[in-house]
C-alpha cells in the first residue's frame, strides 16, 4: 500500500465547487491524507516539523491548488519555501524525498487549447509546470505530469463530478500501485493516463 | 538653639541655592559651587558662622555613607569581583607608593620624625571620595574605565583607613598602653586583638546576612502600608544602623553602607532605595562641601602664604604623578588617564578625621596639625579647579571627544535596558515575557509588593515602586532606554505617566495600555501613536474562533479578524474627533458598523472571482459578456 499526501491550498476553498470536489472524492480513498493549508495556517505560520514528518511517511505527494497568476498561491508556496528545506530535502544530507512521486493537481479557467504557444497563454502547460518539476528533480523525486481540470468556471455540474470521479480512481491505483515513472514520460496530462487505462 | 537653628539653615540653604547655580552655569560644577559658598559664609570672609563648621562637617560626613550606600546599590556583587585587580592592585599601590614617597621627603627634606612623616605619608594618600564621586556622577563618568578605577582606589582607601586607625596609636611617642585616649569611643577598644577581629567580623557578617535576609520581609510589610514616607524613614533608618553599628566595632561606616549597598543590589527594592536616600545624600553632601569651604583657615594662608602654596600644590602635584604613574601601568587610554589622575589628586575628608586622631595620639603639635589641616582642606577646594583645567584644557589636546556615558567600555553599573516596562500586571507581564522570549532586557517596575515578591520568587527581576515617580523611572534608566511600555492597571495613572514621559523623557517611544474606548482617546489626544486596547485583539479572537465553529474556514475567518482590527483602529481616530459632538458621535458609530459589513463580504467575494487564472478575457467580451463566476 502507498500513502498519499493530497497538500491543498485554496484562499477562497469554500467557494470552490471545484476543489472541494477534489477534496472529498480524495478523502474517500484510503490511504490519503489531506492537508488544507489555508485552513491549518490561516497565519502563514506553518509547522515545518509535522509537515516533514508526514511527507516522509508518504510515497504519493499531490499539490493540489488554483492556478493563479499561473502558479500556486502564496500559502502553498510559503510551504514549499519552509518545508521542502535544505539538509532534509535537498543538499548533500537532505535525502528525505528521495524516490517519492510528486505532481500538481491544479485548476484553471483557460481551455486546454489556450496553453500553447500560438494561443492565449503563449506556454503549454508543461512549461508553468518547470518549477515543481525541478522542485521534484533537485529533492531526487519523480515528477509526473499535472492533472487538470480546465475552464474550470464553466465547468457544470457534471463535468465537475466526471472530474473529481477521475481524481478518485487515480488515486486508488496509486495507493495500491506504485507508478512507475517511465510510464508517464510521453504523456502532457495525468487526465490522459486515466483515460487510456483505467477508462 | 530653637529660632538659631533657623537662622543657621537660612545661612547654609541661602548660600548654596545662591552659588551652586551659579557654579554650575559657569561649567565649573557643583562641588566647587558648594565650596565656595562654604567660603563666603566662613569666618575668614563674612564670618556668619563660626567653629560651628566642624561640627556641621562632622554631621554631614553622613551624606558620605549614604553615598557609599548608593554606590554599593549600582554595585552587584559579581561586579565587584570582577574589578578584584583594580581595588587591591591599583589601589594597593597608590596607597602604597604615595605613602612612601610623600613620607620619604617629609622626613629626609622636610626633616619631620619617622613616625610624624610615615603618618603624613598614609593619610595624605587618601583622596576625597565625595568630591570625586560627586563630580563623576554628575559628569556622567562613572561608567567610563577612568571612573570605574578612581572608584576601586576610593574603595581600597576606604578599606584601609581601619588597618591606619590601627597603626596610628602604634606611632604615638606616647607610652602604647596608657594612650587609650581614643577620639571615638568604640565597644572594641578594650578586648584582646583576637576578639576585636571577631567583633569586627561578626559585624560585617550581620550587615551581609541581616541585608539577604531581613531587609526583604521588613520593606514588604513597610511598602504594604502604601506609606511612601513610611519607606523613606526605613531606608534612613537602615543607613543610619549601619553607621551606630560600624562606628561602634570601630569600622568605617561608608565602607560598612556600601558593603550594605552591595547585598541589596539585587534587591527589588533597589530602585526605591535609590531614589529614597538620593535627595538626603544630595543635601548632606553639600552641607559637607560646605564645611569643608568654611574650615579653610584664610588667617593662616595669609600668614604663610608660599609654604602652603607649595605644600598643598606639592602634595597634589605627587600624587598626581603617582596615580599617572599608575595608570600607564595598568594599561589606561590616555583620556581615561588624565581623567583617572586628576580627579584623584587632592587629599580626601578621611585626612581629616586621621590627623585629628593622630594629634589626640600626640603624633602632631598644634601648630603642625593647624596647618595640616588647611592643607587638605585647600587641595579639596582646589580639586574643582583641577578637574575643570584637566577638562577644558588638557583633555581637549589629547582627545577630542571627553569620555562620555556613551563610551564603548560602559558597564553595567546602572540599568541599562532598552526597553522598561510600568506595571507588570496580567497586561504588562505577558508582553515583558515575550519580549524576554526574544531576547529583549526589559527593567520591570511595578508599585504592587505583593506582586513583586511572587514575581521574584519565580525569577523574574522585578522592580518595586511607583512608576509616576521621574526620579524611579530616571534611576531605571529612562534617559537611556529606548521604549516604555506603559501597562498599568489603572488607566487615569497611565496617562498621567504618558505625560510625565512626554514631558521629561521626550526621546522614549511610547507603548500604552489603554482599557475602554474614553481613554483611548485620551491617549490618543496626548499623542501616544500606540495605543493598544487591552481587550480587541482577544475578543476578536474569540470571534474568530466562534466563526470557525461556524463552519467559516480559517483563512476567510482570520482575514475578517484582520480587516475588523485595521478598520476599527482607522475609524476610532474618526470617532476621537467627533466624540464630543453626541450626534456626529453616533452618526460615525454606525458608519463604522456598516463600512465593516460591506467590506468583509467584499474581501471574500473578491478574493473568489478576481484572481487570474489563465482565462482569455477578450473572450469573455466576445461571448455577450455573459457575467461567468469563475470557480477554481
Amino acid at each position: 500500500m502507498n500513502k498519499i499526501l493530497l497538500v491543498v491550498a485554496h484562499p477562497a476553498l469554500e467557494k470552490s465547487r471545484n476543489n472541494i470536489r477534489l477534496m472529498k472524492a480524495a478523502g474517500n480513498v484510503e490511504n490519503v491524507i489531506i492537508r488544507d493549508l489555508y485552513e491549518l495556517y490561516p497565519r502563514f505560520s506553518i509547522n515545518t516539523a509535522k509537515e516533514q514528518s508526514l511527507l516522509e511517511q508518504s510515497d504519493v505527494i499531490i499539490l493540489q491548488h488554483p492556478f493563479y497568476w499561473y502558479s500556486i498561491p502564496a500559502l502553498m508556496k510559503q510551504y514549499l519555501d519552509m518545508v521542502f528545506t535544505h539538509g532534509w530535502a535537498y543538499g548533500k544530507e537532505g535525502n528525505k524525498l528521495e524516490g517519492k512521486v510528486l505532481f500538481n493537481a491544479l485548476t484553471t479557467s483557460g481551455t486546454r487549447e489556450s496553453y500553447s504557444w500560438e494561443a492565449h497563454n503563449r506556454f503549454p502547460l508543461s512549461a508553468y509546470m518547470v518549477p515543481y518539476n525541478q522542485l521534484a528533480h533537485v529533492c531526487r523525486m519523480h515528477y509526473l505530469p499535472p492533472f487538470v481540470l480546465h475552464e474550470s468556471g464553466r465547468a457544470d455540474a457534471s463535468a465537475s463530478a466526471r472530474h473529481a470521479r477521475q481524481f478518485k480512481l487515480l488515486l486508488k491505483r496509486f495507493s495500491t500501485e506504485r507508478p512507475d515513472p517511465a510510464q508517464f514520460k510521453e504523456l502532457e496530462y495525468l487526465n490522459d493516463y486515466e483515460v487510456e487505462n483505467v477508462l | 538653639m530653637d529660632h538659631s537653628f533657623f537662622v543657621q539653615a537660612l545661612i547654609y540653604l541661602g548660600s548654596a541655592v545662591l552659588l551652586v547655580p551659579l557654579s554650575k552655569k559657569l561649567g565649573l560644577g557643583s562641588v566647587l559651587g558648594y565650596l565656595l559658598a562654604g567660603i563666603l559664609i566662613g569666618p575668614s570672609v563674612l564670618g556668619w558662622i563660626g567653629n560651628d563648621g566642624a561640627d556641621i562637617m562632622h554631621f554631614a560626613e553622613f551624606g558620605v555613607v549614604m553615598m557609599l550606600f548608593l554606590i554599593g546599590l549600582e554595585v552587584e556583587p559579581q561586579l565587584l569581583w570582577r574589578w578584584r585587580t583594580a581595588i587591591l592592585g591599583l589601589g594597593g599601590l597608590q596607597v602604597l607608593i604615595t605613602a612612601l614617597i610623600i613620607g620619604f621627603i617629609a622626613h629626609i627634606i622636610v626633616g619631620l620624625s619617622f613616625n610624624q612623616s610615615l603618618s603624613i605619608g598614609l593619610i595624605f594618600a587618601m583622596s576625597s571620595t565625595a568630591i570625586v564621586l560627586q563630580t563623576m556622577t554628575e559628569n556622567n563618568w562613572m561608567q567610563t574605565i577612568a571612573g570605574r578605577n578612581a572608584f576601586s582606589v576610593l574603595l581600597f582607601q576606604d578599606i584601609a583607613v581601619i588597618p591606619i586607625l590601627a597603626l596610628l596609636p602604634l606611632l604615638s611617642p606616647d607610652d602604647i598602653t596608657a594612650s587609650a585616649t581614643q577620639s571615638h569611643v568604640t565597644i572594641t577598644q578594650n578586648l584582646e586583638p583576637w576578639a576585636r577581629t571577631l567583633v569586627v567580623l561578626g559585624a560585617v557578617a550581620a550587615i551581609i546576612i541581616g541585608g539577604k535576609y531581613l531587609t526583604r520581609p521588613i520593606f514588604q510589610m513597610v511598602a504594604a502600608t502604601n506609606l511612601r514616607e513610611l519607606f523613606s524613614a526605613t531606608a534612613l533608618l537602615l543607613v543610619v544602623a549601619i553607621t551606630v553599628l560600624m562606628s561602634l566595632v570601630g569600622l568605617s561606616p561608608a565602607l560598612g553602607a556600601f558593603l550594605a549597598g552591595v547585598v541589596l543590589a539585587n534587591s527589588e527594592y533597589r530602585h526605591e532605595l535609590e531614589s529614597d536616600i538620593e535627595p538626603f545624600k544630595g543635601l548632606l553632601l553639600g552641607l559637607f562641601f560646605i564645611a569643608v569651604g568654611a574650615s579653610i583657615d584664610f588667617g593662616l594662608i595669609a600668614q604663610r602664604p608660599g609654604l602652603i602654596a607649595i605644600l598643598v600644590l606639592g602634595v597634589m602635584l605627587i600624587k598626581l604623578g603617582i596615580l599617572a604613574f599608575l595608570s600607564r601601568m595598568f594599561r589606561m587610554r590616555v583620556d581615561q588617564f588624565l581623567l583617572f589622575a586628576f580627579a584623584l589628586a587632592q587629599v580626601g575628608e578621611f585626612a581629616f578625621v586621621l590627623f585629628s586622631f593622630a594629634k589626640d595620639q600626640h603624633i602632631f603639635s598644634t601648630e603642625l596639625f593647624n596647618l595640616l589641616m588647611v592643607v587638605v582642606a585647600a587641595s579639596m577646594a582646589l580639586s574643582p579647579v583641577f578637574m575643570l583645567v584637566m577638562e577644558k584644557v588638557l583633555m581637549p589636546l589629547v582627545v577630542k571627544k571627553i569620555p562620555h556615558r556613551n563610551g564603548p567600555e560602559a558597564d553595567a553599573f546602572e540599568e541599562n535596558n532598552p526597553v522598561i516596562i510600568a506595571g507588570y500586571g496580567r497586561f504588562g507581564s505577558v508582553t515583558g515575557r515575550f519580549l524576554k522570549a526574544n531576547g529583549i532586557n526589559t527593567t520591570v517596575l511595578d508599585a504592587n509588593s505583593d506582586r513583586v515578591e511572587s514575581l521574584r520568587k519565580i525569577g523574574i527581576k522585578v522592580y518595586y515602586g511607583d512608576a509616576l515617580r521621574i526620579d524611579l523611572l530616571k534611576s531605571a534608566g529612562a534617559d537611556r532606554a529606548r521604549l516604555i511600555i506603559i501597562a498599568l492597571d489603572d488607566s487615569a495613572q497611565v496617562l498621567q505617566l504618558v505625560n510625565t514621559v512626554k514631558k521629561h523623557f521626550p526621546n522614549l517611544h511610547i507603548i500604552a495600555r489603554a482599557h475602554g474606548l474614553d481613554d483611548t482617546y485620551e491617549l490618543m489626544d496626548a499623542g501616544v501613536l500606540h495605543v493598544f486596547r487591552e481587550t480587541i485583539d482577544t475578543s476578536l479572537r474569540a470571534g474568530t474562533e466562534a466563526l470557525k465553529i461556524m463552519g467559516v474556514r480559517a483563512y476567510t475567518a482570520q482575514r475578517a479578524y484582520d480587516l475588523f482590527l485595521q478598520h476599527d483602529e482607522k475609524s476610532l481616530k474618526k470617532m476621537a474627533a467627533a466624540r464630543h459632538d453626541k450626534k456626529k458621535y453616533i452618526n460615525a458609530m454606525r458608519s463604522r458598523i456598516e463600512e465593516l459589513e460591506t467590506l468583509i463580504q467584499n474581501d471574500i467575494h473578491e478574493r473568489a472571482i478576481h484572481t487570474h487564472t489563465g482565462k482569455d478575457m477578450s473572450e469573455v467580451r466576445k461571448e455577450d459578456e455573459e457575467t461567468v463566476e469563475e470557480e477554481d
